[in-house]
């Protein structure tokens, strides 16, 4: 795999807060980001790409914060497919950087990331859909907790299906 | 093979975990939305209750070769389970080098299929290598699991030196029993003419020389000489290496010598050979196709050895050095005692020649090239001009051969005429 092609899912990345908050310290911080995450692609190293990652979601942060518009549930979502699509794509290249990979190989793993982007999509607009009905019914003060509950749930269950599990 | 998580899972966890932190800091949705995509593709992770089970299976287009030869590694993978992206690398050993192909590659295996890859790789220095060492990688799609494994079949390729053809090499001063191609003093059969003498009773009738005894007026007869073969011994300097493989002087001497023992052996010579080294090896003289095979395959394993113990020479048995050998020294003659152990053969009567391989080029190869290390080797090359004469001085026949010449060349002017040489202690 070219060692270019992660540079689009970076500047998307960089895009969406300076989309949100065209200021002058979210346009640092996303040039920051996209130094890191270039830096990382480039000394094929996993590190400077979640730095730069997480530097970007600081970016981000300040400009929902900023301007304190409504939720933006699309932009939010752009935002969090560019970081996957960063993280997959860095990290393919990196560590089959040398190796001579079958057509096959490369078409699947496209049609995957394809079809996971679809998927999360789709998981996205449940979420919204099923979090506006829960506003509906649920009062002011149990939503937060909802919501808290939610995403530790989450993250565990993240963590317990990528990191924790061993086999059977 | 036990899957375990990748690098890649633990980003997408620590960009998760930040997200989240970040939402609830400054209480807004966005963050938590973007944290999605994330715990999907963590959660993407394929079902570990097992890494898929296959079969991998190697082939060499050949397993003898010469230096400077390619071997093509064609490589089979057969799954049972289906194994969406199987990453595979072929390790090389040192000095092996990649001639066409890669040697890691990504695959993916259905269940029940087949694939298979090939690559080349070319040989450039002798020696035995193993290319059954291979390394697995089984890559979950998601990128966020792998598991490892490696399996070793024992896959030898030996890889012989390049031995040149030569047509002239230093004949032997003194001849052996056995028939052979060199013209002995002693009289006998044979086709070469000799003298001519007064006829006996006993004498063959074929060989009376009717043109003298008609002159003579008595019968006279023609003696022939025999043609004899020689004992030649390789002596290999292995205590001194100068350079990298495979343009060592090491190496040089060892592609001299196995030019040499074909040559020798061409012409019906029986011909051994004497590693004199951190360790003595040897093999007696002997010839035919076999004593060739034998002494390639004594060459192969050539190497430096440190140790204590000074080799010595009368140490050997008497058959590995028959008294009337033509002993062939191949040396930088960089060691000392290397190069007494050849003043003492020589005083001890044997008909000693020293091939002296240069080490200036070999070393030159290493270094940089700058100005420093060019007056350093042009130096080092009037210091060893003058060792080469002092050597000379003493008795001993050398014929200084710079590696990138042609023996053939080197070889001539000895092989045509050879001072016979008495060596002093």
């Amino acid at each position: 795999m070219n060692r270019w092609w992660p540079l689009l899912p970076i500047s998307v990345m960089a895009a969406v807060p300076i989309w949100v908050a065209p200021s002058a310290p979210v346009v640092a911080l996303e040039a920051v980001a996209c130094l890191f995450c270039a830096l990382g692609v480039f000394r094929r190293r996993v590190g400077p790409v979640t730095a730069g990652g997480c530097i970007a979601m600081i970016g981000y942060t300040f400009a929902v914060w900023s301007t304190n518009h409504a939720v933006d549930v699309i932009g939010a979502a752009i935002f969090g497919l560019a970081l996957l699509f960063v993280l997959d794509v860095s990290e393919f290249a990196r560590r089959f950087h040398g190796a001579q990979i079958a057509n096959d190989v490369m078409r699947a793993q496209t049609n995957y990331w394809l079809g996971r982007a679809a998927l999360v999509a789709g998981a996205i607009a449940v979420l919204t859909l099923g979090g506006s009905a829960v506003a509906a019914i649920v009062p002011g003060s149990g939503r937060a907790v909802i919501a808290g509950l939610g995403a530790v749930i989450a993250f565990a269950g993240a963590l317990y299906g990528g990191i924790v599990r061993r086999p059977s | 093979m036990i899957p375990r998580a990748t690098p890649l899972a633990f980003a997408a966890a620590t960009l998760i975990a930040w997200a989240l932190l970040l939402g609830l800091v400054t209480d807004r949705a966005e963050l938590f939305v973007a944290a999605v995509p994330l715990a999907a593709g963590l959660l993407g992770v394929g079902p570990r209750t097992r890494a898929p089970r296959f079969e991998l299976r190697q082939e060499l287009s050949a397993d003898r070769l010469a230096e400077g030869d390619r071997v093509v590694v064609s490589v089979h993978v057969a799954a049972s389970d289906p194994a969406p992206m199987i990453e595979i690398l072929v390790a090389l050993p040192p000095l092996i080098e990649i001639a066409a192909g890669s040697n890691r590659v990504v695959l993916a295996v259905g269940p029940g299929t087949e694939e298979s890859w090939s690559f080349a790789v070319l040989c450039p220095a002798r020696g035995r290598f193993d290319l059954g060492t291979v390394y697995l990688r089984v890559w979950d799609r998601s990128g966020m699991a792998v598991s490892e494994s490696r399996q070793a079949s024992a896959q030898p390729i030996s890889v012989y030196p390049y031995a040149a053809p030569i047509r002239h090499v230093p004949r032997p001063a003194r001849t052996q029993l056995s028939f052979g191609n060199y013209v002995s003093p002693l009289l006998g059969e044979g086709i070469e003419p000799g003298e001519i003498r007064p006829f006996l009773p006993g004498d063959r009738t074929r060989r009376i020389n009717w043109r003298v005894s008609l002159r003579r007026q008595q019968l006279y007869v023609t003696q022939f000489h025999e043609e004899r073969n020689a004992d030649v011994v390789l002596l290999l300097d292995a205590l001194s290496d100068s350079g990298a493989a495979p343009y060592s002087t090491l190496d040089a001497s060892v592609r001299a010598a196995a030019a040499l023992a074909g040559a020798y052996l061409a012409r019906k010579d029986r011909v051994g050979f004497v590693e004199f080294g951190g360790f003595l090896r040897w093999i007696n003289p002997a010839t035919g196709q076999r004593q060739g095979a034998a002494l390639v395959e004594s060459l192969l394993p050539a190497a430096t050895h440190f140790s204590y113990v000074v080799p010595q020479l009368d140490r050997l048995p008497a058959r590995v050095l028959p008294p009337q050998a033509l002993v062939i020294a191949l040396s930088p003659l960089l060691d000392r005692r290397f190069v007494t152990a050849l003043i003492d053969l020589a005083a001890r009567g044997f008909d000693v020649v020293v091939l002296a391989v240069s080490p200036i080029e070999a070393t030159r190869l290493v270094l940089g090239g700058s100005l420093l290390d060019d007056v350093a080797c042009r130096l080092w090359a009037m210091e060893w001009q003058t060792k080469l004469d002092g050597l000379r001085r003493q008795g001993l026949a050398i014929v200084e051969w710079h590696p990138g010449t042609p023996l053939d060349a080197v070889l001539a002017p000895i092989a045509r005429s050879r001072p016979r040489p008495v060596a002093r202690r």
